[in-house]
Parts: C-alpha cells; sequence; structure tokens
C-alpha cells in the first residue's frame, strides 16, 4: 500500500460510494425485495421479511393461505437495473484503483509472454 | 400458484457469495469472460432456484459488459454495429429460452429448470471444454501461431452475396448477409437465457464463421452481453425472478476478482490460459453430472433414487464445485505470483541486456567479463592521483586494455595575451604530470595526451570523448572535515560532463580484489549501478552485497520499497555464478553505504549518478557525492 500513490483520494471516494449503495440496498433491502416479488402480480402471504410470494395468483388459493393480492408493477423491474448500474459503475471505479494503489499492477504489453 | 423463493441471507451466506464472486471474478478475468458458468451453479448450489441464479447473475453481468464493452472499445476491439445487431436478435434468441424455461417450470416445476439448466451446461462444457483443452494442445506445441486467419467457412460465408441483406461491418471491412448475423444472435441469446453465458456460441461463431479476429470477437460479445444482459434482466424482473442482493453480492466480490485475474493474464502464457480453462469447464462439468439422477428421479423419469442418496450425490456434485472454484483461484493466484516473480527476474534480466547495450563501451559481455579496453587515466601530478594511477593501470593490464593518460594544461586566452609564456608554463607542467603516471605504467601500452582548456574538467571530459574512452579514472582532493562532503568540483563536473563511467579512486586505495557493494533505492540510478555492479562481480568473480538504506522517519511502504529494491538485485543474479549478498539498513544512505562497505571488506562501492551538474547536483546527487567524498576505497559512479 503507497500511501502516497496519486490515486489515493479517487479510490477512497469511490469506494465510499460503493459502501454507501450498498449500505441503501441492504437497509431498504425488504423493501426492494418486495418491489422485485411484486413487478408481477402477486399473492402476498405474511409481512416483511417473513413475507411468502406467490406468482400467478389465483385469488381463492390466495384468500385460502391467508395472504391478499397484490397487481404487478412493471416499472420495479427498474429498480434492480438502476442500482445495478450505479453500484457497478462506483464499485468498479473502486476495484480499478484499488490494486493499483495496492501495488499490484499488469505487466506491460511490450513485457506481455 | 407457484413460490418464486429468494435465498435467506445470513452472515455465512453473504460471505459465500461474495468469496464465490470473487472466485468466479477472478477466473473470469483471466479466462476472459465465462465466469458465470461458475457463478450459475454455485448460486444454485447455495439453494437459489435455477431461474433466480440465471437471472441474478445476469443482472450482475449486464453493468460489467458495459463497463468492459466502454473500455475495449477505446483499443478499438469493440464493432459496435456488429454487437448491437447480434443483440438484437439474441433478444429474441433469450424471449424464446425464456419461454422454454418458464414453460419447463409450469410443466416439470423447478427440478424440471434444474435439470434443463444442468443438461445444458454438461452439453456446452463438455463441447467448448474440448475444443479449449484442443487449442490449449495447439497453442502450446506452436506458440506462434496465433496470427490470425480467416477460416475456410468464414471465408465463404464472406464472398455468399444475398442481395438486400448485406451489411458492412468494420470488423472485417467487408459485407456480410444478415442471414448469417440472425442464427448466431439468436443462438447467443438461447444459450444465455438458459446458463447466462451467452459468449460460449457467440464468440466462437464470429470468430469462425464471420471471420472476426479472436481479440475483436470478445470485445463485441461484450456489447451483444450488455444488450442481451439488459434485456434478460428486464424479462426475469418481470417475471419477479432477480434477486439484486445476490447480484450485487455477486458482484462486490466479482469486481474485485476481475481485475486480479485480468492483471494475472498478463503474466503468463496464451495456453496456460486455455489449459485453466478447460479444466475449470471440465471440473464443473463433472460436478452437473452429479445431480443429474436426482433430478431425474425427482421428475419420474428414471427409477425412483433414495433420498439419501440423492443427497450424498449433491453433496458429491457440490464438493466438485467447490473443487473447481479452489483450483481455478489457486491456479490464476499461481500464476499470479510466479509470474510476477518471473516477470521481475526478466525485468531485471531485460535491464541488464539494455544496460549492456546502453554501457556497451563501457562494459563487455558476461562471457568476456568487464571489458573496459579504453582507460582514459587523468592525472594532476599531485600525490591525490596516486591512486588513480595505480587503479587504473592495474585495470589496463587485467583488461589487457590500452591506457589513456592525460593532463590538462589548464590556460586562460585572456592571460595568454598579457601573461606571454603561461601557456607553455601548463603544457609544461602537464607534460611532467602525463610522463610521471607513463612511467609508473610502463608495463601496460599506454598513449599520452596533454589536453588544453580553461577549465580542468573541460580537458578531461573533451579527451575522454575524443579517444572514445570506456572509462574514465582519476583521483579525488583529500580534503578534510566538511568540506570532504564536496568532491571537488572537478571530479563532480567530470561525473557530470563525461560520456561513460567515472572511476574515482582516493589516494590511499588500492585496485578491487575483494569485493563490490552496491547502492540501489530501486531507482533508475540504483539499476543502472546494479547491473553494471553485477556484470563487474561476475567478471571479476567477486562477491557482490546489495545496499538500500531507511530512514528512520520512512513509512512501511519506503521501508518494503527498499527491501524490494534489494530483492530485485537478487533475483535478478540468483543463477549465476555470484555470492549476493542483501543488505537494507536504517541510517543516512552515505553513512549505510560507508559502514556496509566496511563490515564486507568491499573495495569497490558502485553507484548510480544521474550525472547532472550545477544546482541539480546538490538538490539530487548528494548521496554519491557524500560517498565519494568519505569513501577510503574506489567508488564507480554509473551514469545512467
Amino acid at each position: 500500500m503507497d500511501l502516497h500513490h496519486p490515486h489515493w483520494g479517487r479510490t477512497i471516494f469511490w469506494g465510499s460510494c460503493a459502501a454507501l449503495l450498498y449500505a441503501t440496498m441492504f437497509y431498504y433491502s425488504d423493501v426492494i425485495l418486495h418491489m422485485a416479488h411484486t413487478t408481477p402480480a402477486a399473492c402476498v402471504v405474511g409481512h416483511g421479511a417473513e413475507a411468502i410470494y406467490y406468482h400467478k395468483p389465483d385469488a381463492g388459493a390466495c384468500a385460502a393461505l391467508g395472504g391478499h393480492m397484490e397487481p404487478g408493477v412493471w416499472w420495479h423491474v427498474l429498480i434492480p437495473i438502476l442500482l445495478a448500474l450505479a453500484i457497478s459503475f462506483a464499485h468498479g471505479a473502486f476495484t480499478g484503483l484499488f490494486w493499483d494503489v495496492m501495488g499490484l499492477k499488469a505487466a506491460s504489453h511490450a513485457e506481455k509472454k | 400458484m407457484e413460490v418464486t423463493h429468494f435465498i435467506e441471507l445470513n452472515a455465512a451466506t453473504v460471505f459465500l457469495l461474495v468469496l464465490i464472486g470473487f472466485i468466479g471474478g477472478m477466473v473470469s478475468g483471466f479466462i476472459g469472460s465465462g465466469g458465470a458458468f461458475v457463478l450459475t451453479p454455485a448460486m444454485m448450489a447455495l439453494g437459489a432456484p435455477a431461474i433466480v441464479a440465471v437471472a441474478s447473475n445476469i443482472c450482475h453481468k449486464f453493468p460489467k459488459a458495459l463497463v468492459g464493452a466502454t473500455k475495449r472499445h477505446k483499443y478499438g476491439q469493440v464493432d459496435i454495429k456488429l454487437g448491437l445487431i447480434l443483440g438484437f436478435f439474441a433478444e429474441f434468441g433469450m424471449l424464446a429460452g425464456k419461454h422454454l424455461m418458464v414453460g419447463i417450470m409450469q410443466q416439470f416445476g423447478k427440478v424440471g429448470t434444474d435439470l434443463y439448466v444442468s443438461a445444458i451446461f454438461i452439453a456446452v462444457l463438455g463441447v467448448v471444454g474440448t475444443f479449449v483443452l484442443r487449442d490449449y494442445r495447439k497453442l502450446r506445441d506452436a506458440p506462434q501461431s496465433d496470427t490470425h486467419e480467416v477460416p475456410k467457412i468464414a471465408r465463404w460465408v464472406q464472398s455468399v452475396d444475398i442481395p438486400g441483406t448485406m451489411i458492412y461491418f468494420d470488423a472485417i471491412k467487408g459485407r456480410v448477409s444478415l442471414l448469417f448475423i440472425i442464427p448466431i444472435g439468436f443462438a447467443t441469446g438461447l444459450l444465455a437465457s438458459a446458463i447466462a453465458v451467452g459468449g460460449f456460441i457467440g464468440v466462437p461463431a464470429m470468430i469462425y464463421i464471420l471471420g472476426i479476429p479472436a481479440l475483436m470477437a470478445s470485445g463485441t460479445e461484450l456489447v451483444i452481453a450488455f444488450v442481451m444482459g439488459l434485456g434478460g434482466t428486464f424479462l426475469y424482473g418481470l417475471e419477479g425472478a432477480v434477486d439484486v442482493r445476490l447480484s450485487m453480492l455477486i458482484l462486490l466480490g466479482s469486481l474485485f476478482g476481475i481485475q486480479l485475474g485480468a492483471i494475472g493474464t498478463t503474466y503468463v502464457k496464451d495456453y496456460q490460459i486455455k489449459l485453466v480453462m478447460a479444466v475449470i469447464m471440465l471440473t464443473v462439468l463433472f460436478s452437473r453430472v452429479f445431480y443429474v439422477p436426482g433430478y431425474l428421479s425427482t421428475l419420474g423419469m428414471i427409477a425412483p433414487i433414495e433420498d439419501g442418496h440423492i443427497a450424498t450425490l449433491k453433496t458429491l456434485g457440490d464438493s466438485v464445485l467447490a473443487v473447481a472454484l479452489i483450483l481455478g483461484a489457486i491456479t490464476v493466484l499461481t500464476a499470479l505470483t510466479k509470474g510476477i516473480a518471473e516477470h521481475r527476474k526478466a525485468d531485471f534480466s531485460r535491464q541488464l541486456a539494455e544496460g549492456l547495450a546502453a554501457f556497451a563501451p563501457a562494459l563487455g559481455s558476461l562471457e568476456t567479463g568487464v571489458r573496459w579496453q579504453r582507460i582514459l587515466l587523468a592525472t594532476d601530478g599531485s600525490e591525490y592521483s596516486e591512486g588513480a594511477i595505480r587503479v587504473a593501470t592495474s585495470l589496463a593490464e587485467r583488461n589487457q586494455g590500452k591506457l589513456f593518460i592525460t593532463s590538462v594544461a589548464v590556460y586562460n586566452p585572456e592571460y595568454a595575451t598579457t601573461v606571454p609564456g603561461i601557456e607553455q608554463l601548463a603544457l609544461d607542467a602537464a607534460r611532467r604530470n602525463v610522463d610521471a603516471a607513463a612511467r609508473a605504467a610502463a608495463h601496460v601500452g599506454h598513449q599520452t595526451v596533454i589536453a588544453e582548456a580553461e577549465d580542468p574538467y573541460r580537458g578531461i571530459v573533451d579527451a575522454a570523448s575524443e579517444d572514445r574512452v570506456d572509462i574514465i579514472v582519476m583521483g579525488r582532493r583529500g580534503k578534510r572535515g566538511l568540506a570532504r562532503a564536496m568532491v571537488g568540483d572537478a571530479t563532480a563536473r567530470v561525473i557530470g560532463h563525461a560520456p561513460c563511467n567515472v572511476l574515482v579512486v582516493p589516494r590511499g586505495a588500492n585496485d578491487c580484489r575483494q569485493g563490490i557493494l552496491v547502492g540501489t533505492d530501486g531507482s533508475r540510478q540504483g539499476t543502472a549501478a546494479a547491473l553494471v555492479a553485477g556484470q563487474l562481480a561476475l567478471a571479476w568473480h567477486l562477491p557482490l552485497t546489495v545496499v538500500s538504506a531507511v530512514l528512520a522517519s520512512h513509512n512501511e511502504q519506503r521501508r518494503r520499497e527498499a527491501i524490494a529494491a534489494v530483492d530485485r538485485v537478487k533475483a535478478g543474479l540468483s543463477g549465476l555464478p555470484v555470492t549476493v549478498t542483501g543488505v537494507v539498513a536504517e541510517g543516512r544512505p552515505e553513512q549505510v553505504i560507508l559502514d556496509q562497505t566496511r563490515k564486507a571488506g568491499a573495495d569497490l562501492i558502485v553507484i548510480g549518478t544521474h550525472g547532472r551538474t550545477g544546482l541539480d547536483r546538490l538538490l539530487m546527487g548528494s548521496v554519491a557525492e557524500r560517498v565519494i567524498g568519505f569513501a577510503d576505497c574506489a567508488v564507480l559512479a554509473v551514469k545512467s
């Protein structure tokens, strides 16, 4: 680890961004999972993390299980896509710099093989 | 109604997912693409239903593909148009594949999709793994044959002209019918929907059917992967099958791994990468085989198997998978560490070779020893030149070289006009100096040179250039106390301006017969000095001490660098018939070098110098200057 490495600042910045995004995702994981499960119509039995989601729901069967029906919301599908893009961008920038700061570099092309 | 359950996350599963992601990423970065064939089964082994494993895998992959494609595009390794067209048709393949998967799920339940995914895995990995293994053999036996040749089928495909369907592609600098593109895209998508790795069809198809160079094909595949991944995530997301937590945990480890794997590839040969790829593919394939009887039994397609046996088989399969992962990780890490070590060694050897070329006038090859064939002895006739005369004569004798003896007649043209005869006085003095030295060197071939200059250093440097000498040997004014720190203007300036290395010999010093010490800090100058020292030690069969100094105020990193600098020199000389001792000691560099010289009993110090003069010299050359000023033995100032 080179404390004088010119990329230290950027590494810490992107590392913090990635950590923040991960923390947010896990903090709201119940909400995110709920949204994922209710992208298509679902029968939800139970609450929060304990909830069980039945897809291709049948109103009668759902009522028998003591659950309630939720209509599908198609745009919930954008949540994982946007999250994946944001995390990939921040974490990708961080890991790219990380090994460099740790002193691990690729052999230059001319010296390869 | 059906349950799509996402796996329970606890500390252990989170750790495992990140670890699997890391290893999968490392393998992926190392063998190009296809870490997914490790990730999908691994997620399934952790309990995720096949559809969730595939969906989450696709979701973690597409942003990575975007980042990768953008990077590779900068290097001209991506045909965006081809990628987008293939990606477009791959979407249809994915749709078809997804419908197939959902259909199977509805018909046979989760176990049906598990069987479907496993069967495709086994088929694809079997075929591709065998191909890769064949490629490995070919590459290993003929490593030079990696030039791009358009395969026979591709030549035919490129020659077919179906009006109205032809599209121009930069990647092949020609036109290809869309009718060939559509099935490739479709098949890529179909495969990706099942095992999240479409590249297994896309890349070989682009190479062998369309005739695109391998590098371009793998770069373009990233565009397809992005388009497909985005579409796939959308489609699977609509089914509620994307577990973004799973995707992001895999991604967390994967991005660390992928960078490490990619760095690893730069240290190994192509065929080694292929071998790792083949071994991992076939091991993963082998692991899937254990699950199949269980699936078949559950589906009632074969005679029922006891649950206990199914569980045992599953454990066996999981173990084989774990072995594949660990094997992959160990292989990549071994390749990386071994590669880096060899690279450092090769790097040093290369520097040694380059150094040899650069110092060709000053140094001979390993076989012929150090070829100081033309040696310039600069004398001022004082007692301070005695050591230099002794050592220069001895060097000429040892190398059977020619000695050029010079002394500078210093005069100023201004004085010459005002004080008649002053020029002659200077010339006479110089003549006396060289004659005295010539008498001492009577037994070796020599030539005397009277240099005329306004400044002693100028005369010496000019003589060195004119006679194309390999080394300058000169004395040092024996100052006392603090003044010793400054070498004396003439010597410092000669070092600064000389076209070759300079050997500074104190009055009482003798020829180098005991040992050599070199100071290095890992810088260019230090490395140049180290390679000259290594050459001398080899040629003269003398022990070499490599020294690096650290200050008490230095942090851990600087200390590691000092150790690394010494280790590099040692590694570079390992295997050669020379005794090398490495020392990293705390203290001011010049003090450490002088102390260690005494301790090692060395009688030659080799030190690098940037060879600047003036203000720069004070700022940067102080260590070399102090060592030269205080040393009791000869100091070779190596110019880089």
